[in-house]
């Protein structure tokens, strides 16, 4: 080997960051310039604004801002960062009736990457006596690392592209309950096993029940504070229960789907007479012939991860079952919600006081209903759709909820949004120290490879704390409970 | 054999940057950092070998096209490559690659999911050809 890391980025195209303009304690605005057909709106308080000046997360708010149809503003949520086309953090809604374009960038190779959540009455104290046990099982478990092992028999995937969760159920994990805490029931409309590509169903197809590396997880948490005790409530959250949490995708199925379609829309753009200032954020109109053969395509691809978390939350079900020598159904381990944090979905809004056909992209951003949502469960619209954002392994992670008027289409932070560089994480300490310190800090973890945790250390991230205040104090969602992390399974 | 590469340092992701005296050998050179960074090629011999050609419309097409085999055959094999040749003519890349099992193989970064046409450059400079190029991690 035989490298050295060069500066995070250059100047050239480096500057938008000096003309945002600030709208409010929590909001910044980067008004319309060249081609830019809306402007930059960058939820966040002057501390997350740090990083976003430093890198190149701002231009790419202006680049987004360059998609036909788009509408209301390019958006950034509070844990916005550089990314590759959107920022990490970004939401654009095109409108679908005049023109709006839908963009694989804006769902990015991780399609339908998400988190899900499991609420228990379980307590700290059980974590003391069974944690040994129950972090074993877990260890053996859940598969990770690069490449296969998968849980779930080939035999499943077709039935799991077409019907998502829904086929996983049926064959025999998880319970009916589960779907109808899970964002589009588990089932995202649209997909069948003849729109993923013959390279991606070979790439994914044995990684079903797989959680993958870099920032994906399953951890074992606590209830550190409630700030909503009513909605805590209906989340089947209280002080001091156990939680767990598994963040994870589409796998490699995902990552060839968008890069199969990416390779299509270059030249599908050409025809459309469509230009953008990055070829990632490549794109078509929504309801052309190519638009919505990528919609079947991601639809297919979410469908892999709906049921990838499905059948993960079934597996730490089995292992609190062994360790605890309790039944799973009798463990009370109960999904609190499943959301996605990658992708595009045809959503109504209003636009100008109009009810609006929207395409809705989400890159690294949670839909965040607020109460009353038709879409919502009858035992969560009085409160709001559960918005998880996890933050680092050494830190805590937040539950939120969705509320009324939200000002990004319906859009929340989807994490603590990283920091540092991944070079950088690794120049400041090693994955042996990272795990030293988490194991000081009384967070029991079973790393995939000790090295890599390095690069996911907690200072690798933003306050996550502070990342929940803005989205709160932004109108974006609601500060519902805050999760402590005990035991952690890293990819 | 040992190639040169630069990291380039992204928030959420890692790039690379590197340079051939020939397309070709530019494309190979990425396509030894790309795997370098997942895990230590000096340990991974040539045990197993693959060759396939790409065509594209142009040199960065030309980059991403064959990095994104290499990561396809990779993932669907379980194979680590670790060594690279790569004739061009007229944007057809003839390549063959070699390497080993992934399987019991430990890795020092995190798995590289897709190559990205973010910031991607692929084009002659002076005496021959530079490479930059994000990976989603």
């Amino acid at each position: 080997m035989s490298h050295r890391p060069l500066p995070t980025a250059g100047t050239a195209g480096h500057h938008r960051w000096m003309e945002l303009e600030r709208a409010s304690d929590f909001a910044w605005t980067l008004p319309r310039s060249g081609d830019m057909r809306v402007p930059g709106v960058v939820f966040a308080s002057e501390s997350l604004m740090v990083k976003a000046r430093e890198d190149r997360a701002v231009e790419q708010v202006a680049n987004v801002a360059h998609l036909p149809g788009i509408v209301g503003a390019s958006y950034a949520m509070p844990d916005i960062h550089w990314g590759y086309g959107f920022p990490i953090g970004g939401v654009a809604a095109t409108d679908v009736d005049n023109g709006g374009v839908i963009s694989p960038g804006g769902v990015g190779f991780d399609i339908c990457c998400g988190v899900r959540l499991l609420s228990s009455p379980l307590t700290g104290a059980d974590f003391a006596e069974h944690g040994q046990r129950i972090m074993a099982e877990l260890d053996s478990r859940i598969p990770r690392g690069a490449g296969k092992g998968g849980i779930a028999l080939r035999g499943l995937l077709d039935g799991v592209l077409e019907y998502g969760a829904r086929a996983a159920l049926d064959a025999g994990y998880g319970t009916e309950r589960d779907l109808e805490r899970c964002e589009e029931r588990g089932t995202s409309a649209g997909g069948h096993p003849g729109l993923a590509s013959p390279e991606a169903r070979q790439r994914g197809g044995g990684q079903l029940g797989s959680l993958g590396a870099g920032n994906h997880f399953l951890e074992v948490q606590v209830v550190d504070r409630i700030f909503d005790a009513t909605a805590a409530e209906a989340f089947g959250l209280r002080p001091g229960t156990l939680t767990v949490m598994i963040h994870c995708g589409s796998r490699g199925l995902g990552h060839q789907t968008c890069q199969d379609q990416l390779k299509l829309m270059g030249p599908a753009m050409a025809r459309h007479g469509i230009t953008v200032p990055d070829r990632q954020l490549a794109c078509v109109p929504t309801i052309s012939r190519e638009g919505q053969a990528y919609l079947g395509a991601m639809a297919t691809a979410a469908n892999f991860a709906w049921a990838n978390r499905h059948i993960l939350a079934h597996e730490a079900r089995e292992a609190f079952s062994v360790a605890l020598r309790t039944a799973p159904a009798d463990l009370g381990l109960d999904l609190v919600f499943d959301v996605a944090h990658n992708l595009a979905k045809l959503e109504r809004h209003l636009v100008a006081g109009q009810p609006t056909n929207l395409c809705v992209h989400r890159k690294g951003a949670t839909r965040a209903f607020g109460p009353s949502h038709a879409d919502l469960p009858d035992d969560l619209r009085e409160v709001g759709q559960p918005v998880l954002v996890p933050g680092s392994m050494g830190t805590a992670s937040w539950v939120l909820r969705g509320v009324a008027d939200n000002p990004a289409f319906a859009s929340a932070a989807h994490g603590a949004g990283r920091l540092m560089s991944r070079s950088a994480a690794k120049r400041r300490a090693s994955g042996r120290d990272v795990r030293r310190d988490l194991e000081i800090a009384g967070i029991a973890i079973r790393p995939g490879s000790v090295r890599l945790l390095a690069e996911e250390a907690p200072y690798a991230y933003k306050d996550v704390d502070e990342v929940a205040r803005v989205c709160e104090a932004a109108g974006l969602a609601a500060r519902v409970a805050r999760l402590r992390p005990i035991g952690v399974v890293k990819g | 054999m040992t190639r040169h590469y630069d990291i380039v340092a992204h928030t959420a992701d890692t790039g690379i940057e590197t340079r051939g005296n020939t397309l070709g050998e530019a494309i190979g050179n990425a396509a030894f950092a790309m795997f370098d960074l997942m895990y230590d090629l000096s340990t991974v011999p040539a045990t197993m070998s693959v060759a396939f050609d790409s065509t594209a419309e142009s040199p960065p097409d030309l980059l991403v096209e064959v990095l994104s085999e290499l990561l396809l055959r990779s993932e669907i094999s379980d194979v680590v490559f670790s060594e690279f040749r790569v004739q061009e003519a007229g944007m057809c890349a003839t390549v063959e690659a070699a390497g080993a099992t992934a399987v019991g193989r430990g890795l020092r970064g995190p798995p590289i999911k897709a190559v990205t046409y973010h910031r991607l450059t692929c084009e002659p400079t002076g005496d021959g050809w530079k490479i930059r190029v994000i990976f989603d991690v």
